[in-house]
């Protein structure tokens, strides 16, 4: 009994000793950061972090002052940065609820490693917060305002989940950028953020159109915009996209949940058409040291306006349409291979993952050299769509 | 020194027999002949009593003295003037010299009518209200069985009202209570063994079984559990409660307690033992599972897919009961990770400016609430209501607007209140109160593998209790599949084809297997 009693004693300090509420955080002695920026700056301190944080009383009583502040930390590493963050702001900072990590250009093009090691290593950075790049500083994108969203990274957040929908661009969560980095191939795609002065740019378009627009209190400066996708290699950066080009990534990855074609055919007016579903299959063939890729992209359209008054009851017409859409696409894909096979001459497009899935020998043997075959695969683009529906209505008359 | 204590305990013992004794004054004298003397002895034995009357009548041809003697207030009074008297006084002409035996068989008009020869038997008759004749010339007295003093209507269940079902509770008079047991189950089958406790209360105290369903072990150990009170007073169930339990040092309660019949019948149909206490409307039933304590009695008289679903928000509740302010507590203070981002910042918000931190908030809460519930137990009824409304205001609004505590808090407090009504049985109900608290400290300290250990401990404990013998938390664990057809789910009755294992393993078939209603067969032709 008494050995029983020593027994107890002993898990008893034990559970009081090795946990115990120096661990703990009062909930109102954090500060919430839901978005994170790196930009490289040079210097002593080449790091520069900017952190959107939540402020929740302004959340609560919806005054004036804003419901986040941006506050910036410069450091010799990554780590250091963040723990400097310390020095001017009293709440400790938790990173469990950050929604979004923005990598300058500057810092995209010089090396990424760092970033990868840190958040891998950190047990707060959670594995699928959205993964961007910036054209220019991290910083602005971070501390541009959103609209509805009180705060302008959760919007991310929201656009990040939806754009699939749209198939605007290539959003990638941090595990699967992670993954890529550090895979076979060492190529990823993350989406691109331009900060753009829209309102001026819109109220330029009116005033030249002869209806101009006075700017109203309003409108708001500077707005995010996402188009194109960069391109990583070697945990660098080494180019970018453009927006078609990115919608043809979507395809070669398999990524496609939807997506709209505007197809202008022989004549002025164009047929919108909505994408909503697609399928990609790429097969690679080896002969040697040749290789060959056969894409079959397999999808289901439905008509979403017809600006001309062609006849959609009429099956030939449909079927033209179709064959439109069916070129249009496999000239998006085409340009995405082109870029990838000349410009860049990087493998983003997956070939070499396909081939590792499905060959995995014939990649063993090619993959030294595969920075030379790569632009040298020929291709061949089998779309094919199913106009599903025309909408509600056959004909506008 | 632990001599020293037993030392003590032995003199202890030693005094409490002397005074009990002394106030049974009980011995083994017998009636004298004498009236006259009768009467001194009595009139000294209840010297001071100003309840106790004495009649004196003359009875017979002969006007033989004699002497009726009842406590004011526990008999009858139309009972002793209608038939007492008047018979004595008719039956005057008649008899010429009244004895025992005459004025039994010929004179009362009165059911229930004993002789007795012995002082105490008398002094029992007279404190238990019957009222006693004693005739001189005789050494016996006549009891007379008039006992009716003021009683409370019966009443429905105050702690275990039910939409659906019987109405009726017990109420502070055994024998009413026997009477509703013996309305609800007709057979010779149904005991009730009767014993007195308390030296000095005497309160009868009932055991009620089903003989040929109950276990015949189970019996002889509350028998024997019970044989070894030697209380002087019992005054309510829980005196006897306490004094039989397995686990005297649990939080958790190992009888149920209950208010209702229907509920104690049904008991008795799956073998188990009730015991009833003079006073108190509330039977004792013996054993009870953790799972049964989480039963209403309208989980049965509602359809059963509503039954089952009620039941499973109500174990739900149950566990928010005992964890709500915990978790809460656990995630504002270390788990942030654990909820989603809009509901941290929200939470983040109303803790925003609060002077305590949410251990200490949440104490003060729970503790205020607590003592507003004891508060409204106390309170006079008119006055309740108001304190409820003040309270309510004070502690949520004015408190809230104050910034001494968070609106979060004030719906985690108030849920956890309400979550604590939806466990049926009371009295688990205030274990799992006490535990709230303890759980709440834990997971002020150590987060959520404070709260887990914690709940670890509890199971632990839970199943290591016994009621009577039955595992606690049995049919779950000891797992019986068969029994599990009346644990989170409740089955149709014509289902519930055998009697719970543990208790009902003498005789397991309750009703005709197969009595799943169908549709006739003449109907589908047509």
């Amino acid at each position: 009994m008494a050995q029983m009693n020593k027994w107890i004693l002993l898990l008893m300090s034990i559970i009081i000793i090795l946990p115990g509420c120096w661990g703990s955080n009062e909930v109102d002695k954090i500060g919430i950061v839901v978005g994170l920026g790196i930009d490289y700056v040079g210097g002593d301190s080449p790091i520069l972090l900017t952190a959107q944080v939540v402020d929740p009383g302004a959340m609560e009583s919806q005054d004036d002052s804003g419901p986040f502040f941006v506050i910036t930390s410069e450091g010799r590493t990554f780590f250091d940065a963040i723990q400097n963050f310390t020095r001017h702001y009293p709440r400790r900072l938790i990173f469990s609820h950050n929604k979004v990590i923005v990598m300058g250009g500057k810092y995209a093009e010089k090396d990424v490693t760092e970033v990868i090691d840190y958040i891998d290593r950190d047990r707060e950075f959670r594995e699928n917060i959205w993964v961007l790049t910036a054209a220019g500083a991290a910083k602005e994108v971070i501390q541009t305002e959103l609209a509805i969203e009180t705060l302008p990274t959760i919007g991310i957040h929201i656009i990040m989940k939806e754009i699939q929908r749209t198939a605007f661009a290539n959003p990638i969560q941090y595990y699967d950028f992670s993954n890529r980095m550090k895979g076979e191939m060492e190529v990823s795609a993350v989406p691109l953020i331009t900060i753009v002065d829209r309102e001026s740019k819109v109220n330029e378009q009116l005033a030249k159109s002869g209806e101009p627009v006075e700017r109203t209190a309003f409108t708001t400066n500077k707005e995010i915009s996402l188009e194109q996708t960069s391109i990583f290699k070697n945990r660098k950066k080494i180019g970018t996209i453009d927006q078609n080009a990115s919608r043809g990534l979507l395809w070669l990855r398999n990524k496609l949940n939807g997506g709209t074609v505007i197809i202008t055919g022989n004549t002025e007016e164009a047929v919108s058409v909505q994408i909503t579903e697609g399928k990609t299959t790429i097969t690679p063939v080896v002969n040697g040291d040749q290789v060959s890729m056969t894409i079959d992209c397999e999808g289901v359209a439905t008509i979403r306006e017809v600006e001309d008054d062609s006849d959609l009851g009429d099956p030939k017409v449909i079927s033209d349409l179709k064959k439109q859409l069916e070129e249009q696409l496999t000239a998006r894909i085409r340009q995405v291979i082109e870029i990838a096979q000349q410009e860049l001459k990087t493998d983003f497009v997956g070939f070499g993952q396909h081939l590792y899935n499905k060959q995995p020998e014939e990649w063993r043997r090619l993959n030294d050299r595969w920075e030379e075959i790569f632009p040298e695969i020929a291709y061949e683009i089998n779309v094919d769509i199913t106009i599903e529906s025309v909408g509600l209505i056959t004909n506008f008359d | 020194m632990l001599n020293f204590f037993m030392k003590r305990n032995r003199k202890k013992e030693k005094m409490n027999e002397n005074q009990t004794l002394e106030a049974g004054g009980e011995s083994e004298k017998q009636l004298s002949n004498n009236l006259l003397e009768n009467k001194v002895e009595l009139e000294n034995m209840f010297a001071n009593c100003s309840d106790i009357y004495f009649r004196e009548l003359a009875v017979g041809k002969q006007h033989t003295p004699c002497l009726l003697i009842f406590i004011q207030g526990m008999v009858d009074k139309d009972v002793i003037n209608k038939s007492v008297m008047n018979s004595l006084m008719t039956c005057q002409k008649e008899v010429e010299q009244p004895d025992i035996e005459e004025i039994m068989t010929a004179c009362m008009q009165i059911g229930d009518v004993q002789d007795f020869t012995m002082f105490r038997d008398m002094v029992e008759a007279i404190l238990t209200g019957d009222s006693v004749l004693l005739i001189d010339g005789n050494s016996a007295g006549i009891r007379l069985k008039t006992s009716g003093w003021p009683k409370r209507e019966v009443t429905e269940p105050v702690t275990e009202a039910v939409v659906k079902g019987p109405r009726e509770g017990f109420t502070e008079n055994i024998n009413d209570n026997t009477a509703f047991l013996r309305r609800k189950i007709k057979t010779a089958n149904l005991k009730m063994e009767s014993f007195t406790f308390g030296n000095v209360t005497k309160t009868t105290v009932t055991i009620s079984y089903i003989e040929g369903i109950a276990e015949a072990n189970l019996i002889a150990e509350v028998k024997s559990r019970l044989g070894r009170i030697k209380v002087d007073s019992v005054l309510e169930s829980t005196y006897i409660e306490e004094l039989i339990e397995d686990a005297p040092s649990t939080l958790f309660p190992q009888i149920e307690n209950t208010e209702r019949p229907d509920k104690v019948a049904a008991s008795l149909l799956e073998g188990r033992v009730a015991i009833l206490v003079d006073g108190s409307p509330f039977a004792l039933v013996l054993p009870v599972t953790f799972t049964q304590l989480l039963q209403a009695s309208e989980d049965y008289y509602q359809r059963y897919p509503f039954a089952t679903a009620v039941r499973l928000i109500r174990f739900l509740f149950t566990f928010l009961a005992l964890l709500l302010p915990a978790t809460y507590v656990a995630v504002v203070t270390y788990h942030y990770e654990m909820i989603p981002t809009s509901l941290l910042i929200s939470i983040a918000g109303t803790r925003e400016g609060v002077p305590f931190p949410a251990f200490i908030e949440a104490v003060i809460m729970e503790i205020t609430f607590e003592a507003l519930r004891e508060a409204g137990v106390r309170l006079p009824r008119p006055v309740g209501q108001a304190v409820s409304i003040v309270g309510a205001l004070v502690i949520g609004q004015a408190a809230v607007e104050a910034g001494i505590v968070s609106p979060a808090m004030v719906i985690v407090v108030a849920l956890t209140g309400i979550s604590s009504f939806a466990i049926p049985s009371y009295s688990l109900a205030f274990a799992i109160r006490v535990l709230r608290f303890i759980m709440l400290s834990l997971s002020a300290f150590f987060g959520f593998y404070g709260m887990l250990l914690g709940l670890l401990a509890v199971l632990i404990h839970l199943a290591s209790i016994r009621s009577f013998g039955v595992p606690y938390l049995s049919p779950v664990a000891p797992f019986s599949m068969q029994d599990m057809k009346d644990v989170i789910y409740r089955s149709p009755w014509w289902a519930m084809e055998d009697r719970p294992a543990l208790t009902g393993r003498n005789n397991r078939r309750r009703q005709k297997f197969y009595l799943k209603p169908r549709v006739p067969k003449t109907n589908k032709q047509g």
